[in-house]
């Protein structure tokens, strides 16, 4: 084989042979030809056929060798689906690639519901069995909805972005700051005090609730913003509009301009993150829950 | 009627760049802009910010053209007219320009920032301002909490309840009610045993290794529900019959169920193979008690 990439080279009389690389980008749900979708939906149809099929005294439950099968296989594979955590930090040469371990990760993981519901035989109550299937399946939802989101906001994200970073968005508004700051050293008191407004009072990001329903009417900036077009809006009636006042409307609108663009990008950010706040904390319950459901069957059993 | 104009640079290693130049003409515009003469580049200039006019020798009037002020001597002016010799200053955003008397009465403008980019701030800043971190507890911080209230609540407490619990105590009126003593042949289905109906509520209260039970437990034994180890006696092994017997002793409960159900159960004497006569005489050695249970319960 070496000798081979040898004749090749000396073929080509190229020092340096690239190696063999598909040009078009194979994301990870279609990794191999979506490889691991089929391996997970043979487990899943296996499981249920498996499940149909059989008819154990007195009914299905995690106690029955296929229950106790299902079971086996299903902490098993919470426990490598929570291994990506680790493998993604892991980084070197390995058997499997990162991308192919996220695709099996999120095909085994949807076949999760299928196997971890079928090892409870849908006997569902309020005990620490069924806290763990419940905690698995919001990490699965949770996965399945980190990955919807995925799959339509990057575009959405960088159609708001332009060509600007992060940091430029930041500096747009400092500047806009200081400009204002600027243009309001001749101002009254009165006046100046709402640009203060503007300047000091302004979140850009704020918080969870902020972020995510991108309502920002009580901040600052968009007070100073409301009343200052108030007053403009009264000097062009009696016909005599203060320019400085409207230099500083002006500016403000800018800002909020500014302001609306970073916090657009906010809001795509959060919900691509938000997902992972619940999926990586619940996970490590779910772990947790795991380890009590299994001590405590066996404890009592 | 010149310029001699020196811009400085800062170095990232700390020191300065100075560009000299001189400009042979009486007007200079400064700003933004790449086509002034004076380029200050920041987003805080106007791209045409000011124009200074050289009005005579020694006199350099400043006018801004960018509607936004500039900064002379600590007042924010559109208009001014300044003496070189005074060594005025004028601000533009974060630029000083200081003025000074030059070789062969031309003016020497010194431009240089004085207040550094703020870039570096907003780095620190842009972090908690773009990712959830400014709004939330860290992930690490919220598993940690979540999973060690499972293991202790779910799992460590149920455990040290179930460690630290002695003999398991029997409540007395569910042996009782199952020592009662039944006639021999009797069982489920004759009309003198039955099955409570009524929950009881287990007495002192929820334990809480109640939270490892899969189930509730039948109406019969719904006292029991916060004594798991009235049954589940030894840690990792099965319920044994004994636990079952230590109520329903073999003079109380002879049998599990009614003759009937009893006889139908078990093997044919001849084995599960032996020809279909063998049923048929167990049935026949049942029959009466069956009758008798027909006669006690006729069917609705």
């Amino acid at each position: 084989m070496a000798s081979k990439t040898q004749a090749s080279r000396a073929m080509t009389g190229k020092a340096v042979t690239r190696a063999p690389r598909d040009t078009a980008h194979e994301g990870f749900l279609n990794h191999k030809r979506g490889r691991w979708a089929k391996v997970a939906i043979t487990l899943s149809v296996v499981a249920l056929g498996a499940y149909l099929l059989t008819d154990p005294v007195p009914r299905h439950n995690g106690g029955t060798w296929l229950g106790y099968l299902l079971g086996s296989i299903g902490a098993g594979m919470i426990v490598w689906l929570s291994l990506l955590g680790v493998r993604k930090r892991v980084i070197g040469p390995k058997p499997f690639s990162l991308k192919g371990w996220t695709s099996a990760h999120v095909y085994l993981g949807l076949s999760l519901i299928v196997v971890g519901t079928l090892h409870t035989g849908f006997q569902l109550g309020w005990n620490v069995h069924t806290l763990a299937w419940a905690l698995m399946m919001i990490v699965i939802l949770s996965g399945l909805w980190g990955i919807s989101l995925y799959a339509t906001l990057p575009e959405r994200l960088s159609a708001n972005r332009g060509e600007v970073t992060q940091l430029q968005m930041l500096e747009a508004i400092r500047t806009l700051d200081r400009q204002l700051d600027i243009a309001a050293q001749p101002l009254d008191a009165e006046d100046a005090a709402l640009v203060r407004m503007s300047l000091e009072e302004c979140r850009i990001a704020g918080s969870l609730g902020q972020r995510l329903s991108g309502n920002y009417a009580n901040d600052g900036n968009a007070r100073a913003l409301a009343t200052i077009i108030e007053k403009v809006m009264t000097g062009r009636r009696t016909g005599r509009v203060d320019d400085r006042l409207a230099q500083i409307e002006f500016l403000l609108e800018r800002k909020e301009a500014a302001l609306a663009q970073a916090r657009r990008h906010i809001r795509m950010k959060t919900q691509l993150e938000l997902w992972l706040y619940v999926h990586v904390p619940v996970t490590i319950a779910l772990l947790a829950a795991l380890l009590a459901h299994i001590i405590s069957v066996f404890l009592y059993w | 009627m010149s310029f001699i104009v020196r811009q400085v640079a800062k170095r990232a290693d700390g020191g300065d760049i100075i560009r000299t130049r001189t400009l042979v003409q009486a007007e200079l515009t400064v700003g933004r802009g790449t086509d002034c003469d004076i380029q200050l580049a920041d987003l805080a200039v106007m791209l045409r910010h000011a124009r200074l006019v050289q009005i005579t020798a020694g006199k350099v009037s400043v006018e801004t053209t960018g509607g936004v002020p500039v900064e002379v001597g600590g007042k924010f002016v559109t208009r001014a007219d300044l003496a070189v010799a005074e060594n005025p200053t004028i601000d533009i955003g974060p630029f000083r320009l200081s003025l000074s008397p030059g070789e062969d009465g031309a003016v020497a403008i010194t431009a240089e920032r004085v207040v550094p980019p703020i870039e570096a701030a907003d780095a620190a800043h842009e972090t908690s301002i773009f990712s959830l971190s400014g709004a939330m507890p860290t992930k690490r911080r919220m598993a940690w909490v979540g999973g060690l209230a499972v293991l202790v609540l779910l799992l460590l407490v149920p455990l040290f309840h179930f460690i630290g619990e002695g003999e398991p105590a029997l409540p007395q009126t569910m042996v009782a009610e199952a020592a009662r003593p039944v006639t021999p042949g009797q069982g489920f289905g004759d009309g003198k045993l039955s099955v409570p109906t009524a929950r009881p509520a287990a007495a002192g209260g929820f334990a809480p290794d109640e939270s490892w039970s899969s189930g509730t437990l039948s109406d019969a034994h719904a006292s029991l529900s916060n004594n798991c180890s009235a049954c589940h006696q030894k840690a990792f092994v099965s319920v044994t019959d004994g636990a079952c017997q230590a109520c329903h002793t073999a003079s109380a409960l002879p049998d599990h169920a009614a003759p009937a159900r009893m006889a139908k159960g078990r093997l044919p004497d001849g084995g599960v193979w032996a020809p279909r006569t063998a049923p048929s005489i167990c049935r026949r050695a049942a029959a009466p008690a069956a009758t008798r249970n027909m006669k006690a319960q006729p069917p609705s």
